[in-house]
């Protein structure tokens, strides 16, 4: 599949990816009860798939397999160690500078991996697993382009510091992106009814909005997402520069030797030798 | 052996915690939306209204609770993790799952060298954000690359068989030079490895033992962004012409760093890598594990995971992974580094072995090479270098302070001990750990030493000026992990010593360490304990030690 394709069909299922995360909005009433919920639940995970079937060939070798795996680990590790709320603040300071450095395909495909082995790890895997994967694979994939974009306007982003800001403004407004849509799937199902900020099925869509706007507000966009959104600021401002060193430094490749040796050329000291073997020769088992 | 995908029911209890944080998942479900309930929906009046709120709730709830609970118990019966591994050489998404599954196996590392990296922020008082991320990320990219090249090296991406030809010279080399970009070259000439040898390399460091063991797996010339003149055939393959991969079936390498290499979380599943990568049926391959394990010793390993292994339990497990495909040509380097004399010793023997036995082809890389003479055929040294040679030149300079060596084998509780020493007393004890780059955050030599002054209150300047006393010729605007094993070390020397500390720790200073080095390492410690700094040093190395009045008493060398 050539790089269009992939992009084609990441597209389309992105589309129908958010059309799942939005069934409070799109269903209507009686598929609202029960039918609708489970379709996002079972669409999701498929579509999920389709996705990575189709970036699976945008891998191109070893070592980009090898990255994704370490850093979708360091992600892992640092949710796991986020002493402050929601764990979630660091796991986006790696996402988005890795993803600026190394591409908006790669950057889909370790949000991705970061959910997956997350969940995996702490035997989290169910029906929510490839939501959290989708909405943190969107941030990466965004910040992906944002990391291109900055490239392409190079004269005005010359300054390591203006391009760290361009990030963490990105990082910003994926933390409250991110919420939004991680609260938006589960709203009906965390809530249930009979209260100001339900979910009512088959209201107008502007008002289940305005009620879900609501329930956002209180219960995450001004506390977790906030704190989240800070952090991220954070940790791209104090770590950002270091971090997109040790990126660009990983991917240029290196000799194993100290740089600032200077020219050395040598010989080894033998030459035309031919060593003898202290055995008879054995055939080959394996051909 | 072999691990199954669907657990045994006599395993389910020790696998219970996906089932337990579900339960606890769901309860927390339920009580929220209680809460939402009650906060948002009006508070129930009377205990009659209660209950019924109650019972509204649950009911509701009811289908998500079964769904997290169904998963948590999913989660306990299969063993995804166990599944992951197979069939990675085909079927859709494989690069993805390897991903996975290099993921997996890399977290415990993170996750360790995260706790070590909190640990020395703890140690010097770093409480920047910087200094927690950026070692971490650094150390698991370094992991990254080198797992990276441990896949192609065993298969990963294969695209064609590569039929092995004539192997009466495993290895030919005609006017071969090797190099990378303009700055660095190694000519190699001619060279012709008969069927059945073994070829010690030795060789000061950076005069391209690695580099030399790489260009023959391909890696170096294809991709590492390498270059190579002449011609240079492996097993009768024209080396430019084949990527590391196909060639997996019969050229094998033990990396430097073993543990880096590797790619699976457990024993079993690192030693059938290359195999399930040649497309093995499993069980052909639990044959040829097993017997592996067997003749290297290991077989009471296999269930291990691998981040719980020693350097030397790691080293022999590199090995089997190495000889499972049955190679006609071994690579080696530095299998040693990290061994005591126990440890040693038996990796020779299995090496004798081996040899003995199947006729492999090998090329050993090693310093310790008095400890491996006895199996050479032939011995290459690479020419040591001029620059290292005039630093060499030994300055005498009195230690004032005791310097005092610690030698005990592997496993012995040198670094507990030390580690528990230092944290006692963070104000007069500084400790450089077996892994200098725990204490590196910044992007140059000169950043480095310019925040170490901040932390220590020292003036600007400061450890700078003492890391150019202890290496001279330190490029002060290199990464500081792109400087070599002997300079990094004197880098954290130099850090750890601005804060003016009564005593310094150094934990394995020697390891990875050309005879050169040692000798700069020498003359480095006389330096810092004629500034009046006690060292405590621990080693493996007996001679190394021997120079500051360690002589081995009869029971240990016994």
């Amino acid at each position: 599949m050539t790089r269009g394709w992939q992009i084609t069909v990441l597209a389309l299922v992105s589309v129908s990816a958010l059309g799942a995360f939005a069934w409070p909005l799109v269903a209507d009433v009686e598929s609202a009860q029960a039918l609708a919920p489970v379709t996002a639940m079972t669409m999701l995970p498929v579509l999920l798939l389709v996705a990575a079937l189709a970036l699976d060939r945008s891998i191109a070798n070893g070592t980009t397999v090898a990255l994704l795996g370490v850093l979708a680990a360091v992600a892992t590790v640092l949710r796991a160690l986020g002493t402050g709320f929601g764990g979630f603040e660091l796991v986006f300071t790696v996402v988005i500078l890795s993803a600026s450095v190394l591409g908006a395909r790669f950057g889909f495909l370790l949000g991705l991996m970061t959910m997956v082995v997350s969940s995996l790890l702490w035997g989290g895997i169910g029906p929510w697993t490839a939501f959290q994967a989708f909405a943190l694979a969107w941030v990466g994939a965004g910040a992906g382009l944002v990391g291109r974009w900055s490239n392409t306007m190079a004269p005005l982003t010359r300054r390591r510091w203006i391009r760290l800001a361009v990030l963490a403004t990105y990082g910003v407004l994926s933390s409250f992106a991110f919420g939004a849509l991680m609260n938006l799937w589960f709203w009906p199902i965390a809530v249930g009814s009979g209260t100001d900020i339900s979910y009512v099925a088959g209201d107008p869509i502007a008002e289940n909005l305005r009620r879900f706007v609501g329930y956002s507000l209180v219960t995450s966009t001004l506390t977790w997402d906030t704190v989240r959104a800070a952090t991220t600021v954070v940790g791209i401002a104090l770590a950002g520069d270091v971090v997109l060193r040790a990126l660009t430094r990983a991917v240029t490749p290196r000799s194993t030797l100290p740089r600032g040796d200077g020219t050395q050329t040598r010989r080894s000291t033998v030459l035309d030798e031919v060593a003898v073997p202290p055995i008879a020769r054995r055939p080959r088992v394996r051909a | 052996m072999r691990p199954r995908i669907l657990r045994s029911p006599r395993v389910w209890w020790s696998h219970r915690a996906p089932l337990t944080a579900s339960l606890v998942f769901a309860v927390a479900f339920v009580a929220l939306r209680l809460a939402y309930r009650v906060v948002f929906g009006g508070l129930p009046s009377g205990f009659d209204e209660w209950v019924a709120t109650c019972g509204a709730v649950l009911r509701a709830s009811a289908a998500f609770v079964a769904v997290i609970v169904f998963f948590g118990a999913l989660n306990t019966v299969i063993d995804v993790r166990g599944a992951l591994s197979r069939g990675l050489h085909r079927g859709p998404i494989r690069r993805l799952r390897t991903a996975l599954v290099v993921s997996l196996a890399a977290f415990p590392a993170v996750l360790d060298s995260a706790r070590e990296v909190r640990w020395a922020r703890r140690m010097r008082g770093d409480r920047s954000l910087r200094s927690l991320v950026a070692p971490v990320l650094e150390r698991s990219l370094e992991r990254g690359v080198a797992a990276g090249a441990s896949l192609e090296q065993r298969g990963f991406g294969i695209t064609r068989d590569v039929v092995h030809g004539m192997c009466d010279a495993p290895v030919v080399a005609r006017d071969v030079s090797l190099g990378f970009g303009a700055g660095w070259s190694l000519t190699v000439g001619d060279l012709r490895v008969a069927h059945g040898s073994c070829v010690l390399v030795t060789g000061d460091t950076g005069t391209g033992k690695t580099a030399l063991l790489r260009s023959l797996t391909g890696r170096l010339q294809i991709s590492a962004g390498g270059w190579q003149q002449g011609v240079l055939e492996v097993g009768g393959i024209d080396r430019r012409s084949a990527p590391p991969s196909e060639t997996a079936s019969f050229v094998s390498l033990v990396e430097q760093n073993v543990r880096d290499a590797f790619v699976a979380s457990v024993v079993f599943d690192e030693i059938a890598f290359t195999l399930r990568m040649m497309g093995e049926s499993e069980n052909q391959l639990a044959g040829a594990v097993s017997s592996i394990a067997q003749r290297v010793g290991i077989t009471h390993l296999l269930a291990r995971e691998i981040h719980t292994l020693s350097a030397g339990e790691a080293t022999l497990v590199a090995l089997a992974a190495a000889l499972v495909v049955r190679p006609s040509l071994l690579l080696l380097d530095e299998p040693l580094a990290d061994l005591d004399e126990v440890n040693t010793q038996r990796v020779v023997e299995v090496l004798t072995a081996v040899r003995r036995e199947t006729g492999v082809t090998m090329l050993i890389a090693e310093h310790r090479w008095d400890a491996v003479a006895e199996l050479a055929d032939l011995h290459v040294h690479l020419g040591s270098s001029e620059t290292a040679a005039a630093v060499a030149s030994k300055t005498d300079v009195s230690a004032r302070a005791s310097i005092t060596p610690l030698v005990a084998p592997n496993g012995a509780g040198k670094t507990t001990w030390m580690r528990g020493f230092a944290t006692a007393n963070p104000t007069h004890v500084r400790l450089v750990p077996e892994s200098p780059e725990l204490l590196f955050s910044c992007a140059s030599v000169t950043a480095e030493c310019t925040h170490n002054d901040r932390l220590t209150g020292s003036p600007v300047g400061t450890t700078l000026g003492l890391a150019q006393t202890l290496m001279p010729d330190v490029p002060v605007d290199a990464h500081p992990r792109d400087l070599s094993t002997g300079q990094r070390v004197a880098l954290a020397c130099a850090l750890q010593a601005a804060a003016l500390p009564d005593l310094l720790l150094l934990d394995e200073p020697t390891r990875g360490l050309d005879s050169m080095a040692r000798h700069r390492l020498d003359l480095m410690l006389r330096q810092l304990s004629a500034r009046g700094t006690a060292i405590i040093f621990a080693t493996h190395d007996a001679e190394f030690a021997s120079a500051f009045g360690y002589s081995p008493s009869p029971e240990v060398t016994a």
